[in-house]
């Protein structure tokens, strides 16, 4: 318990500093972090534990985002206190999206599946480029968003906590240790009894769930969404924080999320004139990483397991 | 004597190539039965067939009294029956014991709600099962005296433990019938004679019927009650040991003919 609550107290302080010392900027890009960091764990759940690849996760985000966006405009009054409501819809969708999707493609194998998630998610953004209601193209704009940056923040550290936890506890539980021996050899998975199917449909719907939520809470931080907010791009750029972490760490996620949300803001203040040297450094530090730590920056570890046994115990982490 | 197993006039054919062809024999509980045979004769293409691996294009496996041609191979397991590779597939970057807890934890987690809701929870429930199972594959251990390599990654044992490895995780699985594919491929006259052991032992301790393929004729001679003989998908023989040895066809499909 002490430990949660240490927890709670630094994340209270963080927010009371971000909220009075810190301008909008900083504290949108804190709030990018943590949404970030959401679809990222999202996206190792499957990728990193269950060696599912998929390309398809802006798709999930969008039906999330979309959900929600729409669901608090036009049902809910535009009220701030239903953002929640329909954050958690949004994640349902897509978890139904999600488990459809799986139904007849678990059946394939490896790179299979990341073309049939990019096609979920390329038909996601066509539907939405056509669909009139919601601007087409141009967009849906003035999505309710929460009153102060306080409560946004609150719900953001709620979102990745809950995130977080729920990929862990299921990582060191049974149904972890399944993911694992599927991607180790699935074959004699199947021997040992375990249905490998149905255990990737329930990683992948898992996964899509929180894929949703993350877009859903997305819509309503940036108050606008687009067809285009969630193209191939944004997939890939999920994937990237997955891997430099390393597919498999959930802590290397959320590290990673956070290297890859901060740096390019960073990476601003050396931007001179018309020369942007952002776009050279950035991609030069993407490809030191790939030669000297191929594996992620973590492995498969979490962040505790390289802390020494004394400090295991004082922190009260045991396996 | 009862029969567990009943494999009749068991067919697969790949291409034009029928690897099994009318292959039926059956094994009694608490029996050691070995499957022989050269290179290529359709030793594993049968043992596929049974576990769920491949649907055979004609004949039945009766399992317990059950037909099983149809199930899928986790399915096959539910029932009762356990096997091991011919090239060993552990899962290598897992810990030994780790291994074993993935078998062990099928029975116990269903994927039932109550399993979703203690874990994701972390209830005393939860940790109690943890601790349990972990107890029990770490007594399965020791009885294989792995228990000090439980925290080795399976990948890193020697050849001879992945062996043994793979036979404790089958074995957690709880099996009636246990199938072992050359288990001993690749040992060395050590090793093997330690196979040996191990292999009546467990079938004393687990209560077991064995089907065992194996190309050590030594040791298939040595411990099985009775043998089964392949040739080119055909069964060719069946009988006792000492019996079977003896026979002109199997010399023939081992040796080649006698010039006459
Ligand atoms: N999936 C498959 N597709 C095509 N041919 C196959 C397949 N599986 C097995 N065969 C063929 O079936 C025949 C029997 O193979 P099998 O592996 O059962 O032999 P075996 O008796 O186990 O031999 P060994 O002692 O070498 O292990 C071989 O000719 C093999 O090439
Ligand atoms: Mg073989």
């Amino acid at each position: 318990m002490k430990k949660y609550f240490i927890f709670l107290v630094l994340v209270v302080l963080l927010g009371v500093v971000l909220n009075s010392f810190l301008n909008s900027y900083i504290q949108a890009i804190f709030i990018s972090f943590m949404i970030n960091a959401v679809m990222a764990l999202s996206l190792n759940f499957i990728t990193g534990l269950a060696d599912q690849f998929s390309l398809g996760h802006a798709g999930l985000m969008a039906i999330g985002a979309y959900t929600s966006a729409v669901l608090n405009k036009e049902f809910f009054n535009d009220q701030w206190i239903m953002i929640p409501v329909g954050v958690l819809c949004g994640g349902f969708l897509a978890a139904v999206a999600g488990y459809l999707l799986s139904l007849p493609s678990f059946r394939l194998k490896g790179d299979y599946i990341a073309i049939v998630t990019l096609g979920l998610a390329e038909i996601v953004r066509i539907l939405l480029l056509n669909w009139k209601h919601v601007g087409g193209p141009r967009g849906y704009n003035a999505i309710t968003k929460f009153p102060d940056f306080f409560l946004s923040y609150g719900f953001a550290v709620l979102l990745l906590f809950i995130t977080f936890m729920t990929m862990y506890r299921l990582k060191i539980s049974w149904f972890g240790r399944n993911l694992w021996a599927i991607n180790e050899d699935d074959i004699a998975a199947e021997v040992m009894g375990l249905e490998i199917a149905k255990t990737k449909r329930y990683a992948f719907t898992i996964s899509s769930f929180f894929a949703g939520l993350g877009g859903g809470f997305y819509s309503h931080h940036l108050g606008y969404i687009s067809p285009g907010s969630f193209g191939f791009i944004i997939s890939v750029q999920i994937l990237i924080i997955a891997v430099l972490g390393g597919l498999g760490s959930l802590s290397g996620s959320i590290l990673a999320a956070a290297i890859l949300t901060f740096l390019p803001e960073l990476l601003r203040s050396v931007q001179t004139g018309s020369l942007d040297l952002r776009m050279i450094i950035y991609p030069i530090l993407l490809i030191l990483m790939m030669i000297l730590r191929p594996q992620g920056l973590f492995g498969r570890k979490e962040i505790y397991e390289f802390l020494s046994e004394k400090w295991k115990t004082k922190l009260g982490i045991q396996l | 004597m009862s029969t567990l197993l009943s494999v009749k006039n068991l067919s697969i054919q790949f291409g034009g190539l029928k690897a099994v062809d009318s292959v039926s024999f059956e094994i009694n509980k608490s029996e050691l039965l070995g499957l022989i045979g050269p290179n290529g004769a359709g030793k594993t293409t049968v043992f596929n067939m049974i576990s769920g691996f491949y649907c055979a294009d004609h004949g039945d496996i009766i399992f317990d009294s059950e037909n099983i041609n149809k199930l899928t191979a986790a399915q096959v397991n539910h029932k009762g029956l356990a096997r091991t590779f011919q090239n060993i597939r552990l899962f290598r970057s897992l810990s030994v014991v780790e291994n074993v807890l993935m078998a062990l934890q099928q029975r116990r987690h269903k994927g039932t709600f109550s399993d979703w809701f203690n874990s994701l929870f972390n209830t005393k429930a939860h940790q109690l099962t943890k601790k349990n199972l972990d107890l029990e594959a770490r007594e399965l251990l020791k009885i294989f005296s792995l228990d000090h390599h439980s925290l080795e990654l399976a990948g890193s044992l020697s050849y001879g433990s992945q062996r043994k490895l793979e036979i404790v995780r089958a074995l957690a699985t709880k099996p009636k019938l246990l199938i072992l594919d050359e288990p001993a491929a690749g040992m060395n006259h050590q090793e093997t004679e330690e196979l040996n052991k191990l292999i009546r032992f467990i079938k004393e301790k687990f209560n077991l019927t064995i089907l065992l393929i194996e190309h050590d004729m030594k040791l298939v001679m040595n411990i099985c009650d009775r043998i089964v003989v392949l040739n080119r998908g055909k069964k060719i023989a069946d009988g006792l040991p000492k019996d079977v040895k003896c026979l002109p066809e199997v010399i023939e499909a081992y040796l080649g003919k006698k010039p006459v």
